[in-house]
């Protein structure tokens, strides 16, 4: 048995855990401040262009079997666009993350570490993450696994508790700001299914690499569902929402769980799993950073670059002044690095070396 | 070894800074180092904005040593003070007690009607903001002031206030005059284009207002004694001022008489016009809650009675069951009190016609007969259907006046009516346009009414 490599449900439950972890954060908030009303069915429509284009890139990943987008750009524009590449990668993994970090550590120091400064929670994050990914056989993509039923029942859980809370007139007028901010403008929403990123890295990774189209489409598909329970929990619960934001909407929809008087305050229970599945999504994006640097240095040494885009991590989580630069960071810059690098420069980087091939194998 | 030696170094190093990091947030939520309020009450304050009151219970009387103790309300510790926002006047409070006053077990929040009458959106957010409040925490609106609310807190049949306060949620289901109310409830409302909060409402009952207008009696005969006292001391003529002491003592026995009759004639027995604070129930614990303030926007504008709460629950479908007392239409003169049973969901449409809003409102109720007269054969279906008509009649009647109350002269749409015609307009801007909130007071109902009286309980004929 190979264990470098990982398999069908292993590979799913990672792509779907970097996706809850941004819903849990900031993108349901995005959505909705973006398309109000219009959300569910703005989502929808992503979730469908999300999925035609996630076909369309496992079509050409497929082409380059154990390829990664790092081995692709080698070989449409050789070391260096391997390198630009790369950087573009590392730089929106490593500083996005840390955008992230430095919003839960907020977060969780709001709720329940008042007396303790960010800084200290964001570092007890990193150590945990650096100590997860560093450990061998991929034991870091097995735990994912093992969390993903928790992310599951706990979402399905919150959905059904606060249901007696629920109105659904709320989700209308149903195009919300109008037809053009939910499907023009409302593209960029997008960046919600953030595993996009992180599928261009998975064919060397799997150990069935032909099944990568499977895998992406079934994870984008419970991404979607994920995004839609979150979505309309927190459209049918607040309906002032559009006017008024909150820090963790999803947290303020589990301050509501009440079974009686004897099971109160469940909130804790699911900031604990959050929790570890934060770190997974950390491990993850650490793990992955590792694999770039090693393809683009060649080296063969993990430790040092797991340390170092830690570091960088870090440098990113705490640099930020307020929690206003956060938000502007996580709302706006995000989604435009997003689709820049994810759905353009990617996408184009895999079609023309498609093409590339295409031709190499005529003039052959 | 060296590697080893290197990693024990970090890992101690690390548990050290962590220690140190997260020793001071675990210290401040140490059980011992907080002060848990049970209540919070918010009045209009003489010297600041607002008169802060929080109610506490001694850590003793959660022990089971004291559960012997047969006054409770030995436990109970109010404190206040004023200030010009709720979390200075906390902080105030703090400084008086000696440890960090906590909200995360606050189960009630009380506004006096004077102070939410000013609109209380700057304390929603700043309780909403908390981390501490939980969004089940019940919200009051006070007739009398809230410090006084809170004095009259005892608990009757339970050991704990908190175990009072966790009855409302009971009591709304199956009597109908409350409805419980939480401040999650009242910040989606609140916060809502769609629709306007509510609140439980509160007030003294019997007991609670005559002690409170003796001493308002003794206080005013004091200050008359004093006053004439004074003027005997200036005055050297012993008679006229025993003249007037007999006078005042006249007066103050004819105002003692006077406020006792007034409050008689405060008195309601009916429950088409019964609210907290002129109920006639006589008990130890001085606090009483019957009926729903209405606000519109976040400033107080008004109440409902306990019929009217019964209509408002019944169409948002948060009623299980109550009883209602109706004409007897099998003896003349008499009244007859049914239980109700909401049999399915409230159907509650609305539409646009001719630029107005026409809502129509279906309600399907079972009954069962509770009062029986004697003579009467009530296994005839005819008896019982000229029991369901005159239900009917009268749940229509109150649901009509309750609905104007509402629409018209409150203009507050606490029924939701607004969100129900959402679905008419595909985008905001359209929904802005039309002006819902303006066109809402002119709202058209159409009520339909069905119940269904089922049995008369045990006994079929008497």
């Amino acid at each position: 048995m190979d264990n470098t490599k990982i398999g069908n449900k292993e590979a799913i439950a990672l792509l779907v855990t970097i996706t809850f972890n941004h819903i849990i954060l900031n993108i349901t908030k995005t959505i909705i401040d973006t398309t109000a009303s219009g959300s569910l069915l703005n989502i929808l429509y992503i979730g469908l262009i999300t999925i035609i284009f996630t076909s369309i890139i496992c079509y050409f990943l497929n082409k380059f079997p154990t390829f990664d987008i790092i081995d692709i750009s080698k070989f449409l524009g050789g070391n260096v666009l391997k390198w630009i590449i790369g950087l573009l990668f590392l730089g929106y993994f490593i500083f996005f993350s840390g955008v992230l970090l430095h919003l839960f550590s907020s977060c969780l120091q709001i709720i329940y570490f008042s007396y303790t400064k960010t800084i200290y929670i964001a570092l007890l994050f990193i150590i945990a993450a650096t100590v997860a990914s560093s450990m061998k056989y991929n034991a870091i993509y097995r735990s994912t696994l093992i969390i993903f039923p928790f992310l599951i029942v706990s979402t399905l859980f919150l959905l059904f508790s606060d249901m007696i809370f629920f109105q659904p007139e709320k989700m209308y007028p149903i195009f919300g700001y109008g037809l053009f901010p939910t499907f023009v403008a409302g593209i960029c929403n997008m960046f919600a299914f953030q595993a996009l990123a992180y599928i261009y890295f998975m064919p060397p990774i799997l150990r069935e690499p032909n099944k990568v189209k499977k895998i992406a489409i079934t994870s984008i598909v419970l991404s979607c569902i994920f995004l839609l329970i979150a979505v309309a929990i927190i459209l049918f619960m607040f309906n002032g929402f559009v006017d008024t934001d909150e820090l963790m909407p999803l947290y303020s929809a589990v301050k509501y769980i009440e079974y009686g008087s004897f099971f109160q305050k469940l909130d804790s229970i699911f900031v604990l799993i959050w929790i570890i599945s934060f770190i997974s999504f950390l491990s993850i994006t650490l793990k992955f950073c590792d694999i770039i640097f090693k393809k683009l240095t060649n080296a063969n040494t993990g430790i040092f670059f797991t340390f170092l885009t830690a570091v960088g991590i870090f440098i990113a989580s705490i640099w930020q002044k307020n929690y206003a630069i956060s938000i502007y960071l996580a709302d706006t810059v995000y989604k435009y690095s997003f689709m820049i690098l994810v759905i353009g420069i990617s996408f184009l980087v895999l079609l023309f070396a498609t093409i590339k091939r295409k031709i190499r194998k005529w003039f052959k | 070894m060296s590697k080893n030696f290197v990693s024990i170094i970090v890992f101690v190093l690390l548990l050290c800074i962590f220690i140190g990091a997260f020793s001071k947030s675990y210290s401040s939520h140490n059980i011992s180092n907080l002060a848990y309020v049970l209540a919070l009450g918010i009045d209009v304050g003489e010297n600041a904005k607002m008169k802060i009151s929080a109610q506490f219970t001694k850590t003793a009387a959660f022990s089971s040593s004291s559960g012997s103790s047969s006054d409770d309300s030995e436990n109970i510790v109010l404190v206040s003070c004023e200030a010009d926002s709720i979390f200075s006047g906390i902080n105030l409070l703090n400084t008086y007690i000696g440890k960090e006053v906590n909200l995360s077990h606050c189960s009630v929040i009380i506004f006096s009607e004077e102070f939410a009458r000013n609109g209380i959106s700057t304390e929603i957010y700043s309780l909403v903001n908390s981390e501490e409040i939980r969004p089940s925490t019940n919200l009051v609106v006070s007739k009398c002031s809230a410090y006084e609310y809170l004095n009259n807190v005892q608990p009757n049949l339970e050991k704990l206030t908190t175990k009072y306060f966790d009855t409302f949620a009971i009591t709304s289901k199956f009597t109908g005059y409350i409805s419980n109310i939480s401040i999650g409830y009242f910040y989606n409302d609140f916060c809502s284009k769609s629709c306007d909060p509510t609140a439980i409402l509160g007030g003294l009952n019997y007991t609670a207002r005559s002690k409170e207008s003796e001493k308002s009696d003794e206080n005013s005969s004091s200050k008359q004694e004093s006053s004439s006292e004074s003027s005997s001391g200036s005055d050297s003529n012993s008679n006229n001022s025993n003249d007037s002491n007999s006078n005042n003592s006249n007066s103050s026995n004819s105002n003692s008489s006077n406020n006792t009759s007034e409050q008689q004639e405060n008195v309601s027995t009916e429950p088409e016009t019964l609210t907290a604070e002129n109920s006639s129930v006589i008990g130890k614990r001085g606090n009483e809650n019957i009926g729903i303030a209405v606000f519109n926007g976040d400033k107080y504008c008004g109440e409902l009675t306990a019929v009217e709460t019964i209509c408002h629950l019944l169409i948002i479908d948060k009623l299980d069951s109550c009883i209602i007392s109706v004409d007897n239409p099998l003896v003349e003169g008499k009244k007859m009190e049914l239980q109700l049973f909401p049999k399915r969901k409230a159907k509650v449409i609305a539409s646009i016609k001719d630029n107005r809003l026409h809502v129509s409102i279906d309600l399907n109720i079972d009954a069962d007969v509770m009062t029986l007269e004697d003579d009467i054969d009530y296994s005839k279906s005819e008896n019982l259907d000229k029991i369901s008509i005159s239900a009917e009649e009268y749940l229509k009647k109150e649901m009509d006046a309750y609905l104007k109350k509402v629409t018209k002269e409150y203009e507050a749409d606490i029924d939701s009516i607004c969100a129900r015609v959402f679905s008419l307009f595909a985008t905001i801007s359209d929904l802005e346009e039309f002006n819902l909130r303006e066109k809402y007071k002119d709202t058209e109902y159409d009520v339909n009414i069905n119940v269904n009286v089922i049995s008369t309980l045990l006994l079929t004929k008497t």
